[in-house]
């Protein structure tokens, strides 16, 4: 252990431990731009620069290593000096127009400018707009506002191993773009937007439909029906005045009709709908000895990184639809049939915690009923600004309930928006299918948790099934390369694309917050402990829709709708 | 390459690298050549000379940065990674090219090894003067009536340098930079050239890199020059380094332009502090150093162009 003194106040930390984490568990917060948190210290921003004693030049404190002894200080009259002259040659070539900004208000850049005492900027730069990346169905970037702190690079790189953006040029040409600068949109991009997340400014946002929706709500002519994925309730109410973890799912539905869509139901519907297909799907390769390990298939960003990646996997991944799809595709059959409305004036809305579901609408193939399955989708950001728009006070509204028929749901589709919940709500399910027993302690703790990679295995029937979760690419890689080596171990696995699974998701409230991310995934588990059903297979409009539509799991109708198959995408 | 070999083997390793411009075609073919002919008579290889000792040497081709000549950079750079420079500690001593401890010095340095231990110390140390003693390559350019390399003792005035080896200043002497566009601007002709003695004066000598300057030329085009210099070879990484030369050279238009405002020269020099202060590498800390003594020295060619803004 080392002991050094910050700003006077004596600390003691592992050796490993970097002057700025140091500082923060002595409850000083360095300012910084560009440090992930976890990560190594990247050094570019140069706002963390602190004084050392005996030392001529400032250090910076987000590289440098505590010693013994040390004696720090975070703030004097030639670092305040400093950091404000850095932010304010940033400002200096940034797009400044804070009250446009998709970021307003979540910007770090802003936020450090107004906590630092930046008065004016003194420096201008005078410059033509540099073009907007525009490729992307998902994601946006607007290099006008980018800062150049290499935050998105790193976790394209290190977290999801996706490397598809990254520093080019150099000196005051500095930028940051994709191969040949091709766009988003043309190379490997997942979608997934963890980019987003950590981007200190409003240079990454994602493509937002809010406009149309507003256009199509007002249009008479139209029904439109909206479903919400079930990680939203978790995270919705952060940016509304409602605390952290509160689950919301009845101001959600509420605020929705206030909104004025005709008929708000629910993805965790479908996902309760996927849960039937999938584990149907998996007893069947277990018992007719298809390919396995099977994969699960909910997340378009996992989706799109094994067709870009992975391509010789693809027969791993189950052929259901995600339940966003699945929705959109009864939206538009079942549902106007029910409803006596003509399905081609059916506007499908979906509201999303990700920035993949917006390419995943725009497949090619979804269109099984016969229109586009989803027309929107927005992301919980959007959802939350909509909401600021009509003025509704969202943390006192009287909580109502989705819609019939396509809107109750179990426990287990709940926990979908949490890494493993899948993996969980299929188990429940499963256990029934095969042993056609029910499962009587339905919580499956090992798969719970924020733990990279987690395994468990279940006993079916005499039959050990090995099981497997990961969350964040860069870990689904390992599983996949196991896979490829034909090492792997696992009858199932769980993929999701973001860390921390939905409720971290590249649609969510901003920030890269790992803590934030587990408390909004213990709301879900909170729901799913007091519902009375908390297994798929015991949501009875799920059944009712078998009996009155479907006909059975993996029948024909299932397999037209809800089922999908694969795109090859070459490597850039 | 002999020096790199004793260098090698003075530190206990057995591999060095050499490091060159990938468009230095004719020098690389000439070291390919030369480290072929040193195998072939077993100077290089294992087991050099039955000595017990075994050294290889590798050539380097950079893709061509100024940076990269940043030590922390070049290992970058041969790691293939951007040639960004790294963070200070670790130093490259400690942990240097793919994490081990490595020596880089400058060929310059290392082409005195040979002579010193074929000569001795005491004869080395008599060359030039007595505090920084040895020859040195000076790269005579600028106003110049015969510029080029001359390898001179360490200790020549400028005035010397200028008028016996260039053959004097074409027009009237203003000023020079002794060790290029990363120096400060000197006006003293009898400074002698060695480190102590530029340092002294305010300037600094590094690779003695001597830039003579009329007075035909004003100060602020000179600043522009050096200034767009380093906002091109920056590596662009830090902030402060990218946008502080961005940013200087736009104010640095504007004295061109003759729409500097008051304050601009103020701002300039606070701007260099704040580099200096926080900038990641070198490079970053002395961009401004030419502007900054040129502000110094020639004051009033800034202030002359100095107009409000309505």
């Amino acid at each position: 252990m080392i002991t050094l003194t910050i700003d006077n106040t004596q600390i003691t930390v592992n050796k490993e431990t970097s002057i700025l984490e140091a500082a923060r568990k002595a409850n000083i917060n360095i300012p910084t731009l560009c440090h992930i948190e976890g990560m190594e210290g990247f050094g570019a921003c140069r706002l963390c620069v602190v004084e050392i004693a005996g030392e001529p030049l400032l250090a910076l404190s987000c590289s440098r290593k505590v010693s013994n002894g040390m004696q720090v200080k975070t703030n004097t009259e030639r670092i305040r000096k400093s950091r404000r002259m850095i932010i304010e040659l940033l400002l200096a070539n940034h797009n400044a127009y804070c009250p446009t900004c998709e970021r307003s208000q979540h910007c770090d850049l802003q936020k450090l400018a107004f906590d630092l005492g930046v008065k004016n900027v003194r420096f201008k730069i005078e410059r033509e707009s540099l073009k907007l990346d525009e490729s992307s169905m998902a994601i946006i970037r607007d290099p006008n506002k980018c800062i150049l702190c290499g935050k998105c690079v790193r976790i394209c790189h290190q977290v999801q191993t996706v490397n598809v953006i990254n520093f080019f040029n150099r000196g005051t040409d500095l930028t940051i773009s994709t191969a040949m600068d091709k766009g988003l949109g043309n190379v490997e991009c997942v979608g997934c937007g963890q980019c987003i997340h950590v981007c200190p400014s409003g240079a990454i946002k994602e493509r937002s439909s809010i406009d149309k929706i507003w256009a199509e709500i007002s249009n008479p002519d139209k029904h439109v029906v909206v479903q919400e994925a079930p990680s939203i309730r978790a995270a919705l109410g952060e940016d509304l005045g409602v605390p952290t973890g509160s689950l919301v799912t009845g101001k959600m539905h509420a605020a929705l009709k206030k909104l004025g869509f005709d008929a708000v139901f629910d993805t965790n519907f479908t996902a309760d709908l996927t849960i039937i297909e999938e584990g149907n799907e998996l007893v069947k390769r277990i018992k007719e000895g298809g390919t396995l390990p099977m994969i699960t298939s909910c997340c378009p960003g996992w989706i799109k990184f094994a067709e870009h990646f992975y391509p010789d996997l693809l027969p791993h991944l189950s052929t259901c639809k995600s339940p966003q799809q699945m929705f959109g595709a009864l939206a538009k059959t079942y549902y106007p049939q029910k409803a006596g409305i003509d399905p081609a004036k059916v506007v499908s809305v979906s509201m999303m915690p990700c920035t993949a579901k917006k390419f995943e609408a725009q497949r090619p193939e979804m269109e099984d009923s016969g229109f586009r399955d989803v027309d929107y989708v927005l992301t919980t950001r959007e959802l939350s600004k909509m909401i600021k728009e009509a003025g509704l006070d969202f943390a006192n509204l009287q909580e109502e309930k989705a819609e019939e028929l396509l809107g109750a749901y179990s426990g287990a589709a709940t926990i979908f928006g949490a890494t493993g919940g899948v993996m969980e709500a299929a188990l429940r399910t499963a256990y029934k299918l095969i042993t056609g027993n029910e499962l009587t302690d339905v919580d499956i703790f090992p798969v719970r948790g924020l733990e990279g990679i987690k395994e468990t295995s279940i006993t079916l029937n005499s039959m050990e099934v090995r099981l497997a979760v990961a969350h964040g690419l860069g870990n689904a890689r390992t599983l996949l390369e196991q896979i490829r080596s034909k090492t792997s171990p696992y009858h199932f696995i769980e993929i999701m694309a973001c860390p921390g699974g939905c409720v971290g998701g590249g649609g969510q409230p901003y920030g890269f917050d790992m803590k934030t991310r587990e408390i909004r995934g213990q709301a879900l588990y909170n729901e799913d402990r007091v519902l009375i059903h908390r297994k798929s297979h015991e949501n009875s409009e799920v059944s009712r829709l078998y009996q009155e539509y479907l006909c059975e799991p993996l029948g024909e109708k299932s397999h037209k709708l809800l089922h999908t198959h694969y795109t090859l995408r070459s490597l850039v | 390459m002999e020096a790199l070999i004793i260098a090698g083997y003075a530190v206990g390793a057995n591999k060095g690298f050499i490091y060159i411009r990938g468009e230095y075609y004719t020098e690389i073919a000439a070291l390919e050549k030369a480290i072929q002919k040193a195998q072939e008579k077993n100077y290089l290889g294992s087991n050099i000379l039955s000595s017990g000792f075994s050294f290889g040497i590798e050539i380097y081709k950079g893709a061509g940065a100024y940076v990269c000549g940043e030590e922390t950079s070049l290992i970058e750079s041969m790691s293939g990674m951007r040639p960004n420079p790294t963070s200070r500690p670790p130093f490259p001593a400690q942990a240097g090219f793919l994490g081990k401890p490595t020596v880089i010095n400058n060929v310059e340095t290392l082409a005195n090894i040979p002579s010193i231990i074929t000569h001795g110390g005491l004869w080395y140390s008599r060359i030039g003067s007595p505090d920084s003693p040895g020859p040195k390559l000076f790269s005579l350019s600028g106003h110049i009536n015969k510029p080029g390399v001359y390898e001179i003792p360490l200790g020549v005035t400028l005035r010397e340098l200028i008028e016996s080896y260039g053959c004097g200043i074409r027009g009237e002497f203003k000023a020079a930079l002794p060790g290029g566009l990363s120096s400060k601007l000197i006006t003293n002709l009898d400074v002698k050239l060695d480190y102590k003695n530029v340092a002294q004066a305010g300037s600094s000598l590094g690779p003695a890199s001597v830039i003579v300057i009329n007075q035909d030329i004003s100060l602020i085009d000179v600043s522009l020059n050096a200034v767009q210099f380093f906002s091109h070879e920056s590596c662009g990484k830090c902030s402060i380094c990218r946008e502080g030369n961005r940013n200087c050279l736009e104010i640095l238009r504007r004295f061109n332009r003759d729409t500097a405002r008051t304050g601009d020269i103020e701002l300039i020099l606070e701007l260099n502090q704040v580099m200096r202060d926080t900038a990641g590498c070198i490079l970053g800390q002395i961009s401004l150093n030419v502007p900054v003594s040129a502000i110094q020295l020639f004051r009033n060619e800034f202030v002359s162009r100095v107009r409000e803004r309505a």
